[in-house]
């Protein structure tokens, strides 16, 4: 198992640093001049000047790659051209926050989408397995904006349940409870395409499990339903799901994008939205990076956990890796 | 399944990325050989139902210059967001825009966001997953590091960060979702070269002399351009999805133009008052992307002489 881990880690080192090479160059090469953003409209071009040589723009590019990677490494994500102060000091912020609603939402969506998956499995092509099963067909492919804005007109607008914007109250707020009631909506919107998917996938694995030799010896040896489903098959049919549940919060890192602006929650994708809009690279540049980290260490976990899970995986990788 | 935003568009498992490779030899395809797909495609009810709804909708959008009863871009009426009436079936926005009318228009726009970057980056996948997958060796090695790199920014992401870094327009979206979708049919398709490389008929057909580029258009391209292209198909409803989100953002489609996208984003300002101009674009958007997943599905059956004959 230590050597499993050891090798993903390994070759995620030269994934990490391509992925900061594409987000250099790729900003890089984006419109609009750092140093005409600084210096303002009337700045004549001495001063442009003098500013691309105190941040070092007029050096070759590998140099500067370097320079920004160095400072990267140290923590320095350089200064936001929008905020005039650290990317450092704010970021990390934001993506606590993003990494709420992530993790919020992925768990709901674990939860639902397991449940309904199981159950919908235990009764094949029942009533309840044939409409959950075009229900999450239609949730799958929903838009996420879309769907947060018809849950604000709905628990929002009409009912009034929930706030629709923000993570605090503007009066008063601030308190654990006060930020779940503003979670409660966004999360809602993320979860239910991931639960759509992990519904689908845990029923076509519990399916599959429920159909092999060692359900039919336990079902003869007369255990009761719900001792099969718990620990035969759902035990078997797990390594598969808890993979798609990794990668749904993966995607929810993403995903949550759109939720963010559109329930205006200061987070990750909600800073990035406004960094691009006002071409404020330096925030776009670490805004990415963080979301790329997490996206590689997440599928990394999810293969670690899966070699847990499964020993086969693990015992066919050990056997690869010792060649 | 490091890269995993459109394998998560509902696919079914066997059409992610280890490709089922349904041989078909090559000369026989042809005429026949479609006549067969359609019949074993007409069988599905729902892919049929799905493909139906799709050419109304494209033939809708196609004509919408002729049939769409007002000027899309232009206020019809001084009552914002006007319920649906006769004259105006299904009312206005909240700049009194006819709705029905910026629908058949906007649909142009959303389902080329759907179908041509997907088309692109089918054809460019095709290239540099056969020059991958068949040579082998460096040109191999090369394609599959960059893939893994691209492979660790999420889907949406790398389309957003690309269509930042143009000016926003249609073109810029087309060009983003290309880029970003190209890594993923890009490993569909090597792998399944890689299947077909290694069966007899490719031996056979070096053994008779014939020549690598021969091979490759005559013997390999055929084979793995059906489970792309229905990989492909599936991915154009997500694509929709997508492109739409771009359009959301203000990062595609500009005013006066309007997708599908920018109708959702329009319709927020008149949220509580009339919520309709947000539903039905967004009710469009789920009823074409779902329409493209069935026939994806339809198309798989179809097209795997294996499944045909089931």
């Amino acid at each position: 198992m230590g050597w499993f881990i050891a090798g993903r880690l390994l070759a995620a080192i030269p994934v990490l640093f391509g992925v900061s090479v594409v987000v250099f160059t790729l900003l890089h090469f984006a419109p609009g001049d750092v140093a005409s953003v600084l210096a303002g409209p009337m700045a004549s071009e001495a001063i442009k000047e003098a500013i691309r040589e105190s941040l070092g723009l007029n050096r070759p590019l590998p140099v500067q790659f370097l320079k920004w990677l160095g400072n990267l490494l140290h923590g320095d994500f350089g200064t936001s051209l929008v905020y005039k102060r650290p990317v450092a000091e704010f970021i990390f912020e934001k993506f606590f926050n993003t990494a709420l609603m992530a993790v919020s939402g992925a768990l709901l969506a674990c939860m639902i989408g397991i449940t309904i998956g199981i159950f919908a499995a235990s009764k094949a092509h029942s009533l309840f397995d044939r409409v959950t099963m075009a229900v999450t067909m239609v949730v799958g492919s929903t838009p996420l904006f879309w769907l947060g804005l018809i849950l604000v007109l709905l628990f929002a607008l009409t009912w009034r349940v929930f706030p629709a914007t923000g993570m605090t109250s503007p009066v008063g707020g601030g308190g654990f409870l006060d930020v779940v009631r503003h979670l409660v909506l966004p999360a809602v919107a993320a979860a239910m395409p991931s639960a759509a998917i992990i519904s689908r996938t845990a029923r076509a694995c519990m399916i599959e499990t429920l159909g092999q030799n060692y359900i039919r010896v336990a079902r003869a040896k007369g255990l009761r339903r719900n001792l099969i489903l718990r620990k035969h098959a759902f035990r078997n049919a797990l390594p598969p799901i808890a993979t798609v549940c990794g990668l749904e919060l993966a995607f929810l890192l993403t995903g949550v994008f759109f939720v963010e602006v559109v329930f205006a929650w200061p987070g990750l994708g909600n800073a990035l939205y406004y960094a691009i809009i006002a071409h404020d690279i330096p925030t776009v540049q670490a805004a990415v990076l963080l979301i790329a980290l997490s996206f590689v260490v997440i599928n990394l976990a999810v293969d670690v956990l899966n070699a847990w899970l499964d020993p086969r995986i693990r015992v066919s990788t050990a056997r690869q890796g010792g060649r | 399944m490091k890269g995993h935003s459109p394998d998560r568009a509902i696919v079914p498992a066997d059409a992610r990325g280890s490709a089922s490779v349904g041989v078909t030899s090559g000369t026989r395809s042809g005429l026949r050989g479609l006549a067969g797909a359609w019949r074993a495609y007409r069988r599905d009810r729902s892919s049929l139902i799905a493909l139906v709804f799709l050419l109304m909708v494209a033939g809708a959008s196609l004509l919408a210059p002729a049939i769409a009863p007002h000027d899309p871009s232009d206020a019809v009426t001084f009552r914002h967001a006007a319920p649906m009436s006769e004259g105006l079936v299904l009312g206005a926005d909240g700049d009194g825009r006819d709705v029905l009318s910026r629908l058949l228009w906007g649909g142009r726009i959303s389902l080329m966001v759907a179908v041509l970057p997907t088309l692109l980056a089918l054809a460019l996948s095709l290239v540099i997953g056969i020059a991958a997958g068949y040579f082998g060796r460096w040109s191999d090695h090369v394609a599959m590091r960059i893939l893994d790199m691209v492979f660790a920014f999420p889907l949406v992401l790398l389309a957003i960060v690309i269509a930042s870094m143009l000016s926003p327009g249609i073109l810029t979206v087309t060009v983003a979702i290309m880029v970003a979708l190209t890594p993923y049919i890009t490993r569909l398709v090597r792998t399944a070269t890689q299947s077909v490389k290694g069966l007899p008929f490719i031996e056979a057909a070096h053994a008779a002399g014939a020549g690598e580029l021969a091979i490759v258009t005559r013997y390999v391209l055929p084979n793995v351009l059906a489970p792309a292209l229905v990989y492909a198909t599936t991915l154009m409803g997500f694509m929709m999805v997508v492109g739409a989100g771009l359009s959301f953002l203000g990062l595609g489609t500009q005013p006066p133009d309007a997708d599908w996208g920018v109708m959702v984003a329009d319709g927020r300002a008149v949220l509580r008052k009339a919520p309709h101009v947000t539903i039905i674009p967004g009710v469009m958007i789920i009823l074409v992307s779902l329409s493209f997943a069935f026939v994806g599905d339809g198309l798989r059956d179809a097209l795997d002489p294996r499944r045909r004959h089931r």
